[in-house]
């Protein structure tokens, strides 16, 4: 297998968002944050700018619901993605059947826009393990553990490569995750093996109460690729069409053969860490304040407007469509009956072992015992 | 940013804040603060546990009043924050730790098992390290995967550490100081569940409650029930089931992990000659084994009924919706006490 020898030189449209020693990287960006084209537009026909849309409205409208539904205890927790909805339609939409994604908690939109049915994966915010397949849609069980995935997408991109099958593996980490060892020896080994993977860095800003600036002494995060041999790309991520050229072409790339790429998406954490966190304890209003107005969702609602793709018209009829989808999944996710604890017991070991066998049948006995 | 020591309280603390009830969250906290007011050596490290004042609040308000220099916000890696807290406490700096769910503790187990805890002996004791980690531990409070783990067998199966497991807001406070003024790594594990459970009178001049003493939560003659941090309450009811059921159980909270208080447990288990042990970790390797065979080992003629033991099962622990089931609860102990005393 041969070596990848460093980073390739990047395509012409790429090279001033590509990390280079002593040059100051500008993320690569299409729409500025009125919506106006300052960069080169992807070859995307009206249907698919509207579905990308679609998606980053509906990503809004379940953050929207789910914490309603959380506050009234039927979630146990709910990350929200809110401001972060270009990030990760962008790199939903760039991404190709058979392809594998492995993320944290924070991207469910990603989640969904691979396949994964909304109401599979509203059992785990409910309180229940992950029940869809992961081989059905490559939309992998949400890491809790911070950058433990990076390896898996790294291990998942080499076990492609070594099998000659054409997909890619995406890691999908936070800023925070950056700060983790596994997430460096994740990037060594991809460089390393040429792994057909992808380690996609959504920084929001924040790690819980831990700013950016408190994660890394470096400028970029997408920089740390440099040292390991890789390329590396800044996208500004409130921007889904800057976003899915640039996880486009890592992942060709990554295809390809030719080694893994770090991109770093520009964002911002609009919303509270979760919903058992008081951002107001740390997160500076004024700043909140200032990437409101970068809201990726009013940026791209503006493009299309102006290619007369969109009206006030149309974004109600969406709005009350998405809360239709959105209310349907939620009533079948609890309509849905809790399994049962031998579930537990059968999925733990592919046999479970005399003993638990044995703590099952005692505890069998006593429920019978209770309810005669 | 710190105050001058004389005009506050000895240990930190106001007097109007001691008179009054106070949660173990508080109480933890309380300690950490007169730590940081009286030793200057003391420095807290870890994730969140500055401007957000930890994800329990433990470490609320201490960046305010000691600075950056002695409460750091550390990057998001729980290696390096025992790693670097045992270099810290190499160079005679108390570095206090918190790991933010004991579940993390993976992923430094190789600095705390493999490096700081043997420091010691790869030098013939001439090197120790004073170094403190806090994990919030355990269930019961629906917190998602990774978020509910008992790792006690990992710490106590490593030969160096010592482990401490309070149960009420002044163990908490009395093991903290203990584990702060040790000369070597204690791990403190903070059940989750009682943080807010209760609270109670904590005295600012009570003496640190010392490392390896078990105490009998509830004295009685016919079955010697051993639990330790969120499971002695479970314990508790379970006793008081069964004193309904007119049968008398002792309750040991263990409060120390390792080194076991052998005394204790072995003189209420010679009066009792029964035995039930009660953790929520998962029964296999579990420190239920090592409790059980250590008093059959030493109280063997003293037994009259074989030991049980109550815990989870072995499985990964469960989902919320289901972490109920998993938990041992107090029908679950009264059962196994009703068990050793018809056997
Ligand atoms: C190994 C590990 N340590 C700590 C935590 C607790 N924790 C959950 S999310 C989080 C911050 C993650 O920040 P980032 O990677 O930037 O992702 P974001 O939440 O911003 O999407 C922390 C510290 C964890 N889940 N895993
Ligand atoms: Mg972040």
């Amino acid at each position: 297998m041969p070596l990848p020898h460093g980073p390739d030189p990047v395509p012409e449209k790429f090279a001033a968002c590509s990390v280079r020693l002593g040059a100051d990287p500008e993320p690569f960006r299409v729409l500025d944050p009125d919506g106006h084209v300052v960069g080169p537009l992807p070859e995307l026909d009206d249907a698919t700018l509207l579905a990308l849309y679609r998606w980053m409205a509906f990503g809004r409208a379940l953050d929207g619901r789910a914490l309603a539904i959380q506050r009234q205890g039927r979630l146990t927790v709910w990350a929200p993605a809110t401001g972060q909805e270009a990030a990760l339609a962008g790199m939903g939409l760039a991404m190709e059947s058979g392809d594998w994604v492995f993320t944290a908690y924070r991207e469910p939109l990603l989640l969904l826009m691979r396949g994964l049915a909304l109401e599979d994966l509203l059992q785990y915010f409910r309180g229940l393990y992950w029940v869809a397949n992961p081989y059905d849609t490559g939309a992998w069980p949400i890491q809790i553990v911070i950058a433990d995935q990076t390896l898996h997408a790294v291990g998942a991109g080499l076990g492609f490569r070594l099998q000659g099958q054409p997909h890619v593996a995406v890691a999908s980490v936070g800023d925070g995750a950056t700060s983790q060892g596994d997430f460096y020896e994740a990037i060594n080994f991809g460089g390393v093996f040429g792994a057909q993977a992808l380690i996609y860095i959504q920084n929001n800003g924040w790690a819980i109460s831990t700013p950016r600036a408190r994660q890394s002494a470096s400028q970029t995060l997408a920089q740390k690729a440099l040292a390991f041999g890789l390329p590396g790309l800044l996208v500004d991520g409130n921007d889904p069409l800057a976003v899915y050229q640039v996880a486009r072409h890592a992942l060709d790339r990554a295809r390809a053969g030719e080694g893994p790429i770090i991109v770093e998406a520009l964002t911002y954490r609009l919303g509270a860490h979760t919903t058992a966190d008081d951002p107001t304890r740390y997160q500076p209003p004024d700043e909140i304040a200032a990437w409101r107005g970068r809201d990726p969702i009013i940026r791209f609602r503006r493009f299309l407007e102006r290619r007369g793709l969109w009206d006030a018209g149309r974004e109600a009829v969406l709005q009350a469509e998405v809360l239709v989808e959105i209310d349907g999944a939620i009533a079948r996710a609890e309509a849905r009956p809790t399994p049962s604890f031998d579930r537990v017991i059968e999925s733990t070991w592919a046999i479970p072992p005399p003993r638990l066998r044995a703590y099952q049948a005692a505890r069998h006995a006593i429920d019978r015992e209770e309810t005669p | 940013m710190t105050a001058p020591a004389a005009t506050r309280a000895p240990n930190g603390a106001t007097d109007a804040a001691s008179a009054s009830p106070i949660t173990m969250a508080q109480a933890l906290n309380r300690v950490l603060a007169e730590a940081l007011a009286s030793d200057p050596k003391v420095v807290l490290v870890g994730e969140d546990i500055g401007h957000a004042g930890g994800v329990f609040r433990v470490t609320d308000g201490l960046l305010a009043r000691f600075g950056a220099a002695r409460v750091l916000d550390t990057p998001l890696a729980e290696s390096a924050i025992i790693g670097a807290a045992f270099g810290m406490a190499l160079t005679g700096l108390r570095p206090i730790a918190e790991i933010q769910f004991m579940g993390f503790l993976y992923k430094a187990i190789g600095q705390l098992a493999a490096q700081a805890a043997q420091v010691r002996a790869r030098t013939w004791g001439q090197v120790n390290a004073p170094l403190v980690v806090r994990c919030p531990y355990g269930g019961g409070v629906r917190t998602p995967e990774h978020h509910a783990d008992s790792l006690e067998v990992l710490l106590a199966h490593s030969p160096g550490l010592k482990v401490v497991c309070p149960s009420t807001p002044a163990d908490a406070a009395g093991l903290l100081r203990s584990a702060i003024n040790d000369p070597d790594p204690v791990v403190v594990m903070e059940p989750i569940r009682l943080y807010r459970a209760g609270r109670e009178l904590v005295a600012d001049d009570a003496p640190p409650v010392p490392i390896g003493s078990a105490r009998v939560r509830r004295t009685g003659s016919d079955v010697t029930v051993i639990a330790w941090g969120a499971m002695v309450p479970v314990a508790l009811a379970g006793a008081e089931t069964a004193a309904a059921m007119g049968i008398d159980a002792e309750v040991i909270d263990l409060r120390t992990l390792a080194p076991l208080d052998a005394e204790t447990t072995g003189a209420s288990l010679e009066k009792t000659g029964r035995l039930v042990v009660v953790h929520e970790a998962p029964l296999t390797g579990g420190l239920g084994g090592d409790v059980v065979a250590d008093l059959v080992e030493r109280c063997f003629w003293a037994l009259r009924a074989p030991p049980r033991r109550v815990t989870g099962c072995d499985v990964v622990y469960p989902p919320q919706l289901l972490e109920d089931i998993y938990l041992p609860d107090a029908p679950r102990v009264a059962q196994a006490i009703r068990a050793v005393m018809e056997d």
